[in-house]
Formats: C-alpha cells, structure tokens, sequence
C-alpha cells in the first residue's frame, strides 16, 4: 500500500486540529485555527486526505469539544480539499498566493457555514462571534444575512492566519520527512 | 486475617444496560437522537416534545444513564440557559414586557424554548456516544461489516493521540517558557508564542509518522484476507428486533421529512 504514510498522518493531522483550540485559548487568540492540521494534511497528503482529516475532525470533535461541531463537517471537507487542489497548482510558491487563498477559504467556509448556523442552531453557534451576529441582526438584517456577514468578517481572517501558520510550519518541518509527501513537490 | 473471602474491594464487573447494546443498536439510537433534532418541524415539535421527553426520561432511567445526564447537565446547564436568552433577542414579534433595554417577545421565547429542547435531545445523544460506544467496538464492527481497514486505525488512533498529543503540548509549554518565551502583552507577542508551541508538534508528528507507518506495514494492516479478533461482539434476538423497529421508526421520520419539505404535513 503506497499511501500508508498520508494514512499515518491523518490521525495525528485530527489530534493536533482538536487540541490545538486549547493553545489559542491559552494565548487568548480571537482565532479558531483549528483547520490547521486539516490545512497541512491537505497539503501535504493531498486533497482527499486533507477532507478526509476534516471530516473526521470534526466528527470526533463532537465528542470532545461541541456537539455542534459534526454540523460543520462539510465546510472542514471543503478546508481540506480546497487546500489540496490549491497546493497542487502552486497555489503556496508564493507568500501572496497563500494569503490570497486563507482568504477564499474563509470566505467559501462562512458561505457554506452559514445556512448551518442558521438552520440547525438558530443562528447561534455558541462560537466567539455569536455576539456579532446579534450586532448585524440589530442593524436591521435577516437572520440569514446576519450569520453571513459574521461569518465574513472572522472566517477570512481566521484562515488566512491558518494558512500563513500552515505555510511557515511546512517551510521549517524537517525535509526528510516532508520529502516522503506526495504534496512536497508543490511546495 | 486473612479468613474472610469477602475482602472489601472497589473491583465491580457491573456493566450498565447502554453499554451491552449491539454497535449497530447504538448507532442507530444515535441516528435518532439527530433525526428527532432535525426533522421535526417546529410546530409539530412543541406539541410532541412531552412524550420525547417521558419516552427519553425512561429510557436513560432504564439504561442507568440517568445519573450521567445529570451530572453532565450540572456543567452544560448555564450554555444552555445563555443560548436561550440570546435567542430572545433574534425574533422580535410580540412583546410580552420590557425592563430598560430587556425586551421579551413571545416568539423569540417560544423559539428559545424549543431550541432548548432540541438542543436537550442532542446533548443527550452525545453523552450517550461519548459513554455507551468504546472504540474496540467501532472496529471490530469495521473489521466484520467488511469496510476499508483503514477508517478503523482513523478514528482509533484519534483516541490513541489525543491524550499523548495533550501531554506533549503541556511539555512544550513548560519547554518553551523556561526558554524565555513571551506569551502575555499585545496580540501580536501572543500571536508569535503561538508557532513555538505548535510547529513542535508536527515534528514530533512526522517522526510519529513514519515510525507507525513501518509499524503497520510489519503487522501485516492491509493484508487481504479474513483477520481474526479476540473482541467479540454480542447479539441477541431481542437486540435484532429493537434494531428492526428502530430502522423502521427512522424510515417514518424521514419520509415524515420528505413530505413536509414538499409541504403536505
């Protein structure tokens, strides 16, 4: 079996993703950056094995950090593949590409995000940005609207700095071993 | 001394009733605690969340969860009591009172109540998840219905991980800030403190990698063929009926669901 080390990686990609919460936390970052593992395996594995470790995430997620959490499956699915295809047409050669990108994935993750929190949880997600939520739905908007545009104003920062933290970590891992990747000649 | 047969002893073989559920009866439970949350249009909902809720109540009496509820809900209570309260806020038509700035409005009140109630159902079934299902199950479950190996080692070792994954953070933590690094002050010093923390752990990752991939291709992981385990999973006629009624009651509440998305209930 060629792909056992992309395999090996995607759980430790998922661990890392679930405790990584715990550091931002500590740091009192106003960051989630908790695709981060999902982003790198992407890279690194491939597309499929960075929405596989996404998905999976976010499923376990649900039972270590929130029930809400197995809802947003889809859009870590999308993180992963997106991060993939992206990498596999040089999408992270250059610095400016990279945060060009973190950007479109945040703003494709609130898109698909949004109908979700709207829908299954009424818009509130118990998430740091429920609070701008209630701002945009005082200032007239819809629900719907109002979950949007929170989503688009902390997503595309959020995985921009996902993707920057991605980009530096992959620079400085050890070439020996990121070499083994199928994802390392696109670096 | 040492006469007495019946030393006291905090050993119990006692296994409570969720745990000895077939995996499939669990997974099936589990689906129905998310098809209860999501289908049932609000309306109808309301009208019969009283017998959900006597029906769950027994069940977890029966199941000696119960207890478990309880004390999870001992934690979970104030979330779920602040989530309600913002849900006030959303939905502004008829007004019941206002004090100052605090408005009440009847429909922000009902939809606060059954989101409490919808999120009370899938609390539950998460605890029942986090409790009931061990990991050896999900596996020889995978190995036997014949899936690809590989989603088995996925979520197991996930388990495996998380913990080892956490004791290594606490190291690098303790590591890095006996090195003289920065994690208080503005949030950029913060935002600095953030990579010495986490770039080790994807090294140690990697090294982890490789040492599980020559690991796993010794023990022979993608042989193809029958494995053996020394796990085996129980069944019972008993355990295959409920499963039967279970699979039909999800049937009725997605076709329940069908019809009211295309508007006939």
């Amino acid at each position: 079996m060629e792909k056992i080390r992309e395999i090996t990686f995607i759980p430790i990609a998922i661990s890392i993703n679930l405790v990584v919460g715990g550091i931002v936390a500590w740091l009192k970052l106003p960051l989630y950056l908790d695709s981060i593992g999902t982003v790198i395996c992407g890279v690194l594995a491939g597309p499929w094995f960075g929405a596989l470790t996404g998905i999976m995430s976010n499923l376990i997620g649900g039972l270590f950090i929130s029930p809400a959490m197995p809802w947003y499956a889809g859009t870590a699915a999308i993180i992963g593949l997106y991060a993939g295809f992206i990498s596999k047409i040089g999408g992270f050669k250059k610095w400016y590409l990279i945060g060009l990108n973190g950007i479109i994935t945040g703003i494709i993750a609130a898109i698909i995000s949004a109908p979700i929190t709207t829908f299954v949880f009424g818009g509130i997600s118990l998430a740091g940005t429920d609070a701008l939520v209630i701002f945009f739905k005082a200032t007239g908007k819809n629900l719907l609207q109002a979950v949007l545009l929170s989503g688009l104003s902390s997503d595309p920062i959020d995985k921009l700095f996902t993707y920057i933290f991605a980009w530096i970590i992959i620079k400085r891992m050890p070439k020996r071993y990121v070499q083994q990747f199928p994802g390392a000649n696109n670096l | 001394m040492f006469n007495n047969s019946r030393e006291p002893t905090t050993f119990s073989n006692h296994i409570p009733k969720y745990k000895k559920y077939h995996p499939l009866t669990k997974l099936e439970i589990i689906f129905l605690f998310i098809f209860l949350t999501l289908f049932i249009k609000e309306k109808h909902f309301l009208f019969i969340s009283p017998l959900i809720f006597l029906i769950l109540f027994l069940w977890l009496k029966h199941t000696e969860m119960l207890h478990l509820f309880l004390k999870a809900m001992k934690v979970s209570f104030p979330f779920l009591i602040l989530l309600t309260i913002l849900h006030g806020f959303f939905y502004k038509e008829g007004q019941i009172f206002h004090i100052g700035f605090i408005n009440l409005y009847s429909k922000g009140l009902l939809k606060s109540i059954i989101t409490f109630l919808k999120i009370l159902i899938l609390f539950i079934g998460f605890l029942f998840i986090g409790n009931a299902i061990s990991s050896q199950e999900i596996l020889c479950l995978i190995n036997q219905g014949n899936f690809n190996p590989f989603l088995g080692y996925i979520i197991l070792s996930v388990f495996q991980f998380k913990p080892i994954i956490e004791r290594k953070i606490h190291k690098i933590k303790e590591a890095q800030l006996s090195r003289g690094l920065k994690i208080k002050g503005n949030i950029i010093i913060r935002a600095k403190a953030f990579l010495p923390l986490v770039s080790p752990l994807f090294y140690s990752a990697l090294i982890e990698t490789e040492q599980r991939a020559v690991s796993l291709k010794l023990k022979g992981f993608f042989f193809k063929g029958r494995k053996t385990s020394i796990y085996k999973l129980s069944d019972s006629k008993r355990q295959k009926l409920i499963r039967k009624f279970l699979f039909l009651f999800l049937l009725i509440l997605l076709l329940y669901k069908i019809l009211t998305f295309l508007g006939y209930a």
